[in-house]
């Protein structure tokens, strides 16, 4: 292909990134690091701040949990599915990626309906009597941490399930036929033969949740801030640019950050695989 | 004068290398011409340059006493069949076949009643209103040559177009293939690496080796008097000397071409005998293995290890002491 | 095979995990009681009445369709000609524009949404629809590239050459030949792409104004403050229309998949 016309099928979209992407990244983040000479201070008054420094740990560990959940439900899940008969594996599978087609306010709703005040869960326990008042469900991590799972169990579970589809009976009935029982073939054979795709999966919920604008918002209210919530409240209530600037950056760093060391954690295992091969 | 003309040409895919290096090669009408060699030696690129899918650095191509040389590809109207026969997976087998048609601005009727006797030529009717991918290998193999020969090509080109199919479909196909060539009587060039098959097809045989072609010949010429070691080797031969042994071990006497260096004996032609054998050459034993038709003996001689075949009655053990005849017929000479 | 019993359930649980809100969201669009409640009181459409009634809500659904339409298709346009050049001239540049393409799916969403505002809109002030519009087509960008790369990559190089030595002048040989092989993959990057400019919000969110809303911040502004199932009810029209989205994509794909079965009865 001549030079000249690679350049210009290439030019919509690297004008695009530029202008949009590249030079708003630089210019934006840049003036963090300048009080006015270089220096790191914008980005260490953010971490001896408590009320910021709280909600950067809040965020990582809500987002820690989040994948956990998802990890611990979607790999027995997903072998389950696995294990179906072609045609109802084909529609289940498309079922469980269909919420991933409505928008977050539509999940985040349908969380609120239940967990809130008046929410269906209150309503059952001060039926049932066992609670007087109303239990504090709604604006809670607890609610942030069920609305992200629900926002990213069906990433978890559509790409553990492929995965475990490429296992093959055969191992499995090779591990059978070697006298290990069901749950010993699940935790010491399907488990670490899904590694890979625990990966991939972890990587996508973890960097999901923790910049996840609206599920923080619609759950967990103003108490409960999260790192978008808290970008989003700098920037477009308090109008503070400098420390827009450094949230942003340290949200770019974060979700860069887990998918590298991710991607070096599945090259490792991914090396590991083929010496046993 | 022959139909197509390669002369002197150079290609570089790097401008620093050369892929094919002043390469000649002469196209005879209404035969078929196969380009033999090892693995990256150049024969699909020298099919791509007789094509037109790659300009060559210097050199000319003529056909048919034209100047193709810088004529574009979709203008030379030569047919082409890939390896991966490059059927469009969007069109029918009709489609397929009709798509050079089409551009020729030929009718409608006319366009089904070619495509329907190219069909049947190759074998594939009532696959009309299939789509690729809901044929077997074999069949693809067949439309992609329907649709390279609908065109009436002025040269059919072919780059390995068996080496996707399994062994016994392969033979089938190479004969199918020879027999449609035959038939319509089209010059074709041929690109294969494996010699049983080019040497089956072949009017004629190019044997290339580093972007050079070591000798372009009859198969029966190529088989029986190989002009390097190269092409020697090749086409199975096993036991090499330089003359100068030869004479010194009264193998060969004074009348023979005296430009030769080398010469050059299979090893099934070696005749093999107990120490007793007159005009022959002592020998032992080291290495026995059976073959089925036969048993190959590696032999320690005064000229070297040299290996031989031999469907005798007589099996000799390791170690046994034999005696070795080299029929003078059988010797090639090699410059 | 022999499942235990407790992957059963686990299995069951999540299911109903991921199933029962989005059913209770339709159950009670159509409930005539004023808050998301059970028992079910009586049957209505009221809700569906008021969607169309809210001002905001029909307004930025609008606006929401055609900022998706606008970027999508402009998304897979640039998208089919980028991926032409970065398959066709593979090497170090083509690498490092391709994952260039790609990072705005890595970067957060409300980063790409803040950055986009202070330079377009506070530092160059261009007018928010087209800021708007510049921004989800930065959203749509990954999903054509990466979608219309990956087919561009499988289809045959020999195609297009096939079609030139049968007669084929180059200038047409890739629109007859390799185009229409690139259907399937132009369909699902212009239906992912859709959703997702559809769906955003952390975009959307910071580049909106008077007039300028899309419909998920507008629903979000509607929760604050009505807590009815007026947004259930649009919640069930949106997955109706997702709904037909996935069943006509399904559909586009396999129509190839008919025509050739089609053929093969005969
Ligand atoms: N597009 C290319 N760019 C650079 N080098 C190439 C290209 N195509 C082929 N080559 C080089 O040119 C040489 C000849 O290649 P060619 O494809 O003609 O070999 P071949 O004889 O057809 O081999 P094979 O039997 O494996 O198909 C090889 O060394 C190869 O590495
Ligand atoms: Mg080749």
């Amino acid at each position: 292909m001549k030079t000249s016309r690679y350049v210009v099928l290439l030019g919509p979209f690297v004008i695009l990134a530029m202008v949009c992407l590249m030079i708003p990244l630089f210019i934006t983040i840049l003036p963090s690091f300048f009080t006015p000479g270089f220096s790191f201070s914008y980005y260490t008054d953010f971490f001896t701040d408590s009320f910021s420094r709280n909600i950067l740990i809040r965020s990582l560990r809500l987002s820690l949990i989040t994948t956990v959940i998802c990890i611990v439900i979607g790999l027995p899940a997903s072998y389950y599915i696995s294990l179906m008969k072609e045609n109802r594996r084909r529609i289940i599978l498309s079922l469980i990626l269909f919420p991933l087609l409505t928008n977050a306010v539509v999940r985040g709703f349908a969380w609120i309906s239940i967990l809130g005040k008046n929410g269906l869960i209150n309503q059952l326990l001060q039926c049932l009597g066992l609670v007087d008042e109303p239990v504090k469900l709604l604006y809670t991590d607890f609610a942030i941490v069920v609305g992200s799972v629900y926002l990213f169990l069906p990433v978890m579970l559509s790409t553990l399930t492929s995965v475990m589809e490429g296992i093959g009976e055969d191992v499995i009935e090779a591990a059978y036929s070697l006298g290990a029982p069901p749950v010993a073939t699940f935790f010491k054979v399907i488990v670490p033969l899904s590694f890979s795709g625990v990966l991939v999966a972890g990587v996508l919920v973890f960097a999901g949740t923790i910049s996840a604008y609206t599920t923080p918002t619609l759950l967990g209210g103003n108490q409960n801030m999260m790192l978008a919530t808290l970008l989003y409240q700098q920037s477009n209530t308090l109008s503070n640019w400098t420390n827009s600037a450094v949230i942003a950056f340290i949200m770019i760093l974060i979700s860069l950050g887990v998918m590298k060391i991710f991607n070096l954690i599945a090259a490792t295992v991914d090396k590991r695989a083929e010496g046993h091969v | 004068m022959s139909y197509g003309e390669l002369r002197h040409i150079n290609v570089s895919y790097d401008k620093k290398n050369f892929v094919l290096q002043d390469l000649s090669l002469d196209i005879h009408e209404g035969e078929l011409l196969s380009l033999l060699g090892p693995s990256g030696c150049g024969k699909t690129t020298t099919l791509r340059v007789i094509a037109g899918l790659i300009d060559p650095v210097g050199g000319t191509f003529e056909l048919d006493g034209t100047d193709m040389t810088h004529v574009q590809v979709h203008k030379r109207n030569f047919g082409m069949v890939f390896q991966s026969y490059a059927l469009f997976p969007h069109l029918t087998v009709f489609d397929n076949i009709a798509f050079g048609l089409k551009l020729r601005n030929v009718e409608e009727a006319a366009i089904r009643k070619q495509v329907g006797k190219i069909m049947e030529i190759c074998g594939i009717e009532g696959f009309e209103k299939r789509f690729p991918k809901q044929l077997s290998g074999g069949q693809r193999q067949r439309v992609a040559l329907a649709r390279a020969l609908v065109i009436e090509p002025k040269l059919l080109l072919l780059d390995e177009p068996l080496s996707n199919l399994d062994a016994q479909l392969r033979l089938q196909m190479r004969t199918s293939i020879k027999r449609i060539q035959q038939e319509l009587g089209i010059s074709s060039v041929f690109v294969t690496h494996d010699q049983e098959e080019c040497f089956s097809i072949s009017d004629q045989v190019a044997i290339m080796q580093n972007g050079k072609i070591e000798q372009c010949d009859s198969p029966e010429q190529i088989y029986s008097h190989p002009a390097s070691e190269m092409v020697a080797r090749f086409v199975g031969f096993r036991n090499f000397f330089t003359v100068e042994q030869a004479v010194g071990l009264h193998i060969v006497a004074g009348n023979f071409d005296k430009m030769a260096t080398m010469m050059c004996i299979r090893p099934e032609d070696i005749v093999l005998g107990d120490k007793t054998f007159s005009v022959s050459m002592p020998g032992t034993v080291e290495v026995r293995t059976y073959l089925g038709k036969a048993y190959q003996y590696e032999v320690k001689t005064p000229l070297g290890m040299v290996t031989v075949a031999s469907s005798e009655d007589t099996v000799y053990a390791v170690g046994a002491t034999v005696g070795l005849g080299f029929p003078r017929e059988k010797l090639v000479f090699l410059n | 095979m022999y499942k235990h019993r407790l992957v059963t359930i686990v299995a069951w649980l999540c299911f109903a995990f991921i199933f029962l809100p989005l059913i209770l969201i339709v159950v009670t669009s159509f409930n005539s009681a004023d808050s998301i409640s059970l028992p079910l009181e009586g049957f209505s459409l009221q809700w569906f009445v008021k969607v169309f009634r809210s001002r905001s809500l029909v307004q930025s659904l609008k606006n929401s369709l055609v900022l998706a339409l606008v970027s999508s298709t402009i998304g897979i346009v640039f998208g089919l000609l980028s991926s032409i050049a970065l398959v066709k001239r593979p090497g170090k540049i083509s690498t490092i524009l391709l994952s260039i393409f790609l990072s705005p799916s890595l970067i957060p969403g409300i980063v790409i949404g803040y950055v986009l505002f202070h330079f377009l809109v506070v530092s160059l002030q261009l007018p928010l629809n087209l800021a708007l519009i510049l921004g989800h087509l930065l959203v749509v960008m990954p999903y054509s590239v990466r979608i219309i790369c990956a087919s561009l990559k499988d289809i045959d190089e020999s195609l297009e050459e096939a079609a030139l030595t049968l007669g084929c002048p180059p200038s047409r040989a890739f629109m007859k030949v390799v185009l229409p092989n690139l259907r399937p993959a132009m369909i699902s990057a212009f239906m992912l792409s859709f959703i997702n400019s559809f769906n955003n919000i952390p975009v959307s969110m910071y580049l909106k104004g008077p007039g300028m809303n899309t419909l998920p911040y507008a629903m979000m502004n509607h929760i604050e403050y009505n807590y009815d199932p007026t947004v259930s009810a649009l919640s069930v029209m949106l997955m109706g229309l997702t709904l037909v989205l996935m069943i006509a994509m399904d559909w586009s794909m396999s129509a190839q998949r008919l025509k050739s079965k089609a053929a093969q009865g005969e």
